[in-house]
């Protein structure tokens, strides 16, 4: 899977596909213009659909789609992992699929005594140490991440 | 002590210096579990613990259903061969009866029917036995920790790592990635085959003798560490010694990983001579990114200059 990077997230145009999708926000529809107008000025099939966080008719879009499709996710950072975990539910690989987030980063920390997790900006210090919002331990963020919890382990910091 | 616990300890050690390794060994006459004189008080305490902390002890994806029951099966199969005289196996068809006379319990149920076992298959075969139980499947040329009984963890956490591939999972260990050694032995249990099961021995210190060092309550007993002294080492301190099963499941392709914990004091260890000697070398030796993954440093010290004074004594 394509992922985003850095600040100014771009989209990448994959040519060659039989047909593109496109899911996309308010503003994530503006990073996929350029991209959205030359597939229709080359004639090319393609569907879009708009992303907002209460859908519900995602799951059904994606899994009604054929081989052969490219799709492009462009939504806040903070609805695109959902969205990728429903890509991978509905049977895109990783090569069929390109992630642009917009917004703040957020890294996710994992409690290790009450399995909560905090929201934290990626923008914060990792080595500093940060409260469980749930359960008020002071947690150490380590780099052990989670792919199913999208999330870093919490320590605790005193001991 | 109970009567035969030393001569039961599964003495860890082979030389003088400790490394990590890919120390298995082919196991002589497989077996996955084994019931010792602790079996009713560990399995009450892990009952109690799956009672009180269920999401701590027990994890399992959706999709591991079937090997399960495979490992149900291959446990309780194994219980009623090994141990006649306590447990018993009765197949009818797909109605079987499992008997355990230790705890007095019989169960009957339909194999593969999820519906008639008051737990998930490898939630309810390991209340049964004293090891823990971790299941890793097969896929895509990687093994993922899909499903899991774990009451006696060596402080992590069953509900972090769920899901995740051998090499994540031992991510946090110092030097193993560096030194490859997270390749050799996934590419060893890779190839680990039906009918030949494997074992190792993994150790720690531990101050305290809680079999349930969790990652979750590690705030609670990590503390102890700061009260070993030279003088209480001896019975405040334990040689904690994790012997793991690693067999194949033939039908699912997973592999099932058993965990059995022992735990004895440095005073009843060190009551053999040899091996008090071999694990002063050894700790003396011992690097400190090693004896820091263990978390033994705040004591080390301590305990060597206990060892010391034991073999100074003699006795």
């Amino acid at each position: 899977m394509k992922q985003e990077s850095g600040d100014t997230p771009m989209a990448a145009f994959i040519p060659g596909k039989r047909k593109y999708l496109f899911c996309f926000d308010e503003i994530g529809m503006s990073l996929l213009e350029k991209i959205m107008a030359d597939i229709r000025a080359k004639d090319i099939p393609f569907e879009i659909f708009h992303f907002s966080h209460q859908e519900s008719a995602l799951p059904a879009w994606l899994s009604s789609q054929k081989m052969g499709c490219y799709l492009y996710i462009a939504v806040s950072r903070k609805y695109l992992y959902q969205i990728m975990c429903l890509a991978e539910a509905a049977g895109f690989s990783e090569e069929e699929v390109q992630l642009i987030g917009y917004g703040d980063k957020e890294i996710h920390l994992f409690c290790c005594r009450c399995h909560s997790i905090t929201e934290l900006a990626a923008a914060a210090n990792k080595h500093a140490e940060q409260l469980c919002s749930c359960c008020g331990l002071l947690l150490t963020v380590s780099s052990h991440y989670s792919p199913l919890r999208n999330a870093y382990l919490g320590y605790p910091a005193i001991i | 002590m109970k009567l035969n616990e030393l001569d039961l300890f599964p003495y860890p050690f082979h030389d003088d210096v400790y490394r990590y390794s890919n120390n298995s060994v082919l196991m002589d006459k497989p077996s996955s579990v084994e019931i010792t004189p602790n079996y009713l008080e560990e399995i009450n305490l892990k009952r109690k613990l799956l009672g009180s902390s269920p999401a701590r002890c027990f994890q399992s994806l959706p999709y591991a259903k079937k090997a399960q029951w495979e490992v149900l099966e291959i446990v309780a199969q194994q219980l009623a061969d090994s141990y006649p005289d306590k447990f018993s196996l009765d197949k009818k068809g797909k109605n079987w009866v499992f008997c355990n006379t230790l705890l007095n319990e019989n169960h009957s149920f339909i194999i593969g029917d999820d519906s008639t076992l008051p737990h998930e298959p490898l939630d309810f075969i390991g209340r049964h036995v004293q090891e823990d139980l971790i299941l890793m499947m097969q896929r895509d040329g990687d093994l993922y920790l899909d499903a899991g009984q774990l009451c006696f963890p060596a402080n992590w956490s069953l509900a972090f790592n769920l899901g995740m591939k051998f090499k994540e999972i031992h991510n946090p260990i110092p030097g193993f990635k560096e030194e490859k050694l997270d390749d050799r032995i996934l590419g060893f249990l890779l190839r680990v085959e039906a009918g030949n099961p494997w074992q190792r021995k993994n150790w720690s210190l531990m101050a305290g003798n809680r079999m349930d060092t969790s990652l979750e309550t590690y705030d609670q007993w990590g503390k102890d560490r700061k009260k070993v002294t030279r003088e209480n080492a001896g019975e405040f301190v334990y040689l904690r010694v994790e012997v793991q099963k690693i067999l194949r499941m033939p039908r699912t392709n997973g592999i099932l990983f058993t965990i059995h914990t022992y735990l004895l004091s440095l005073d009843e260890f060190c009551q053999n001579r040899k091996w008090l000697e071999q694990f002063y070398s050894i700790l003396s030796e011992l690097p400190e990114y090693i004896a820091e993954y263990k978390g033994l440093s705040m004591y080390k010290d301590q305990v060597l200059q206990y060892l010391k004074d034991k073999m100074k004594r003699g006795d």
